[in-house]
């Protein structure tokens, strides 16, 4: 090469090199403080070093140029295995971009064979860290297939800075969020059209009004002006006002239409553009938040990893389908469970490679993860393992052990049903039902965040072969479809996943039974609850002019009855704002295609609260399925009553006793959850407010109990506050009194329901 | 004359070097006028009391168009609207401050107050205006705010304006709903 031609391409060699080792070193500090940086820094990192390999060449540095091979091939390696770069690594990377500071630094000024020398240090050290058995070397040199062509690029040329930019996420959503309120701007103009079409339509009345009137008034200046004629005097000038205002109202009055048509049209113009405008960017901006599910791979990847040298395992974990792309904030909440059902799969489900190979299997066990879009918006997540499966039978046996049921129900339930007991945190946290199972906590884990995203999951096994695990969400969050009704004088949104049917109530058989609202649908009798009275909402609709939404299980169904449903929708649901961390019966709020904010109604609370919960349990509605209890002869109840006063303790015992059952007490709630324990009670009364343990812990403790989850808890108390009524549902009481309104004949009837 | 003319240099440089030792002396920092420490604060009317808030915890004055109630949520969370698509709570002070009974009118005058990420609507019956408040004017009033509870008040003027501790009010231990 022409040596002057050289040393003018090595000046704008070291000029472009000191830029790519700023932002090289810059990465590697990133990297340095959180060794989980995603791929996308390694990937940065693999195109600039790939780019300084080819300008090195250019200008006969072949020293560097070994170097970023080197480099270049080191991170491929963990790139593909998904593994974080260790500390050691990242700083000898440090060190070598330190010296290639130097080098570039005394380029042209110290000559090449020193420069060489002291790269060749740095290029034994780079190497030293190179082949680490896991990584997978990469077979050819061409490692960044994206930054290929800019080796070609002629040194001094400017790197091309690509064509995206970050943005923080908060930011992002803000834009997002901002965007949706242009809504109103569409409602806006929609508004202003109609106000122009009514101003129009006045006009035209005045004009049709006018036309008939005129030739009344044309006579009159007719019958002045001959007058006048015939008098041979003047006109007057009132007649020469009138005459001059006929002629000019006809001009007036149609100029001014036209303008009126003229603003109508444009108005209406600007609305479709705006319209689109809106519709355009509401979508886009819904789409700029959606990320391929393969932002996961590598820490889900580097999880298996982990877990799998742990425990001596080998597991290979896939992930097909990882361009499905998700909203960014549902991958989030997604995260965690998977996470957890990958730990799962491997504490629990997959053997030991040497047993694997006395099964027959291939020791290196499979994770498979794979993601189908399924329609309708969303996407199905398959988690399968090639491990042990579960084994129903040894699950059976475990409920019936743990008491979760008694046996005679335990052997009716299939076992897709068995499996579902899985789901239970109560029961699947136990080390024996892990063991057998071969799933922990995180099946309760994710089957609380895919109902919270409004999915659903379901697990099947073939017992010895594998596991599968279907999580299926909403790709985009919160925007669900929606029913909206009126509820009071309010707009709820009721999510349509969680209701059946929606039927007017006059067309069905609506009735009293034993002082209970009760509707007849399908053959089945179903209790009535209005929605207004779970939200305390004022309504004054009679129940025969309400609607009634079917809701709850196919098991035990329920009429919800509101005023009227208005319509259908898609809604993006938000959270509620602060300091509103949790409102029960609510799950947030959206803003309705009118512009108007409604709240979205929690199904799930519905279903438990106290309202519906007490209808239940006093109606006649058989629930399903029938507990053995029914079926037993009648023996005399144990009761537990839990109360610190004495007089209230004494009263209580002789009310309940003059019942015929049989009463113990205990003086706070401690001294009762010694007593719950120790002995069986068929129904537990309790008081509130009491030293050392009141009682909503006591019936928390006996709701997480599992041979004590049922049993049924009557909370009395002074408080009469709605929150704390609440609270009580919510802890899992059956019932709730208040003393300021107690009467005994009240409390012995709840008990008989109960019990 | 050339002795002459060396007085008159040595005199433009006595006066010149006198000049500048006065410029020196008069170009001391002025004594600033006497302000007494206090804040700016925003004054609103609830139920006929005045109330203040420092300026630095509020963000906006705005009218309230529509709100939405949300059920089962205590009296002193009047409802949720959107503020530009951020979703705010509207806080009625006179439930939490004990002035229902006294209250007739009911504005739509809404103060944005605001700690860090935390914000909230104050629904106000009168937005008044700003006014600096020193410290020293601000009592510990304990005995007339009977109604009031204490841990939201920071103390109380001459003129019995209320002043609000917005450090204690604006956060979520002390207006949260979690049911």
């Amino acid at each position: 090469m022409d040596p002057e031609f050289l040393s003018k391409l090595r000046e704008a060699f070291k000029e472009e090199a000191a830029e790519q080792l700023h932002s090289i070193s810059t990465s590697l500090i990133a990297l340095e403080k959180s060794p989980d940086l995603s791929k996308s820094t390694i990937e940065s990192l693999l195109r600039t070093f790939h780019s300084l390999k080819g300008s090195a060449r250019a200008v006969n540095v072949d020293t560097l140029e070994q170097c970023c091979q080197t480099i270049e091939s080191l991170l491929v390696g963990y790139r593909d295995s998904g593994i974080s770069i260790p500390g050691r690594v990242a700083s000898t990377l440090n060190d070598a971009v330190g010296s290639f500071q130097k080098t570039i630094h005394d380029l042209e000024s110290v000559p090449d064979e020193e420069l060489e020398a002291d790269l060749l240090n740095t290029l034994s050290a780079l190497a030293a860290l190179e082949p680490s058995g896991v990584i997978a070397m990469p077979e050819t040199p061409q490692a960044a297939p994206e930054a290929g062509h800019e080796s070609t690029i002629a040194p001094g040329s400017r790197l091309d800075a690509g064509s995206s930019v970050r943005i923080q996420v908060d930011k992002l959503d803000e834009v997002v969020k901002l965007s949706e309120e242009l809504v109103n701007a569409k409602l806006a103009f929609a508004q202003r059209l109609v106000e122009c079409q009514e101003l129009s339509s006045l006009l035209n009345q005045w004009s049709r009004r006018w036309q008939r009137l005129r030739p009344e008034l044309e006579n009159e200046v007719m019958r002045r002006t001959s007058l006048a004629y015939q008098k041979n005097q003047d006109y007057s000038p009132q007649t020469n006002a009138l005459r001059e205002f006929l002629d000019l109202h006809d001009s007036f009055v149609g100029s001014l239409m036209e303008s009126i048509n003229a603003i109508e049209k444009s108005v209406n113009a600007d609305r479709r553009s705006v319209d689109t405008l809106v519709d355009t960017l509401l979508s886009r901006g819904r789409e700029l938040t959606m990320v391929p599910f393969s932002v996961l791979k590598d820490l889900l990847k580097r999880i298996a990893w982990d877990i799998s040298r742990q425990q001596d395992k080998r597991v290979n974990l896939k992930i097909k389908g990882g361009d499905v792309e998700i909203d960014r904030n549902i991958l989030d909440e997604l995260k965690d469970p998977l996470v957890h059902l990958i730990r799962n799969s491997i504490d629990h489900g997959i053997e030991a490679p040497e047993d694997r190979e006395a099964l027959g299997k291939n020791p290196e066990a499979s994770i498979e993860i794979t993601l189908e879009p399924i329609g309708g918006g969303k996407v199905r997540i398959s988690l399968k393992d090639d491990g042990k499966g579960i084994d129903v039978a040894g699950v059976r046996a475990a409920a019936v052990e743990k008491g979760l049921a008694g046996a005679e129900k335990i052997e009716e339930l299939t076992d897709q049903q068995i499996m579902q007991l899985l789901f239970r945190s109560s029961f699947s946290t136990k080390d024996a039902v892990s063991h057998i199972s071969g799933r922990g906590l995180g099946l309760t884990i994710a089957k609380e965040i895919a109902e919270k995203l409004n999915g659903s999951i379901e697990l099947s096994s073939q017992k010895g072969r594998e596991t599968v695990i279907q999580i299926t969400v909403p790709v985009r969050r919160a925007t669900m479809v929606g029913v909206t009704a009126r509820v009071g004088s309010q707009t709820v949104v009721i999510p349509t996943v969680s209701m059946r049917s929606a039927v007017r109530a006059r067309d069905q058989d609506v009735r009293m039974i034993q002082g209970r609202w009760t509707m007849s649908f399908n053959e089945r009798l179903l209790p009535v609850v209005r929605l207004a009275d779970i939200l305390q909402v004022h309504s004054q609709t009679s129940i025969e002019d309400s609607t009634a939404l079917i809701v709850g299980s196919v098991e035990q169904p329920i009429a919800l009855l509101v005023e009227d449903v208005t319509g259908e929708q898609e809604v993006a649901v938000k959270n509620l704002p602060q300091p509103l961390t949790r409102v029960r019966s609510i799950a947030g709020a959206t803003q309705l295609k009118n512009g108007d904010l409604a709240v979205v109604i929690n199904m799930n609370d519905v279903l438990t609260s106290s309202i519906l919960v007490s209808t239940l349990t006093t109606g006649e509605f058989p629930a399903a399925p029938p507990t053995p209890a029914q079926s037993k002869p009648p023996v005399k109840r144990k009761i537990l009553v839990v109360e610190d006063s004495i007089t209230s303790r004494v009263l209580l015992k002789n009310i309940l006793e003059t019942a015929g059952y049989l009463v113990s007490v205990a003086s706070d709630g401690q001294d009762g959850w010694e007593k719950v324990k120790s002995e069986t009670f068929d129904l537990v009364v309790t008081d509130v407010e009491m030293p050392r343990m009141n009682g909503f812990e006591l019936t928390e403790k006996i709701r997480a109990e599992a041979t004590l989850a049922d049993l049924p808890v009557i909370v009395v108390t002074s408080l009469a506050s709605l929150e704390d009524r609440r609270k009580g549902v919510e802890v899992g009481a059956s019932a709730y009194f208040v003393k300021s309104n107690f009467e005994k004949s009240n409390l012995v009837e709840m008990v008989k329901r109960l019990i | 004359m050339a002795e002459k003319n060396m007085s008159d240099v040595l005199g433009s440089h006595l006066r010149r070097s006198i000049l500048k030792r006065r410029a020196v002396q008069l170009a001391r920092p002025i004594d600033k006028p006497e302000i007494p420490p206090g804040r700016q604060y925003v004054l609103f009317e609830i139920a006929k009391q005045q109330f203040a808030c420092d300026i630095k915890y509020t963000d906006e004055v705005f009218q309230l168009k529509s709100v939405l109630p949300v059920p089962g949520t205590p009296p002193y969370i009047l409802g949720i609207i959107s503020l530009r698509g951020l979703l705010t709570t509207v806080v009625d002070l006179r439930h939490l401050f004990n002035l229902y009974e006294k209250s007739v009118l009911t504005s739509d005058r809404c103060i944005i107050a605001k700690k860090a990420d935390f914000q909230v609507a104050l629904l106000t019956d009168e937005v008044l205006g700003l006014e600096f408040i020193a410290d020293d004017d601000i009592q510990d009033g304990v005995s007339i705010m009977d109604n009031i509870p204490r841990q939201y008040v920071k103390g109380i003027t001459i003129n019995g304006t209320i002043i609000i501790d917005c450090r204690h009010l604006l956060s979520v231990e002390a207006l949260e709903v979690n049911q």
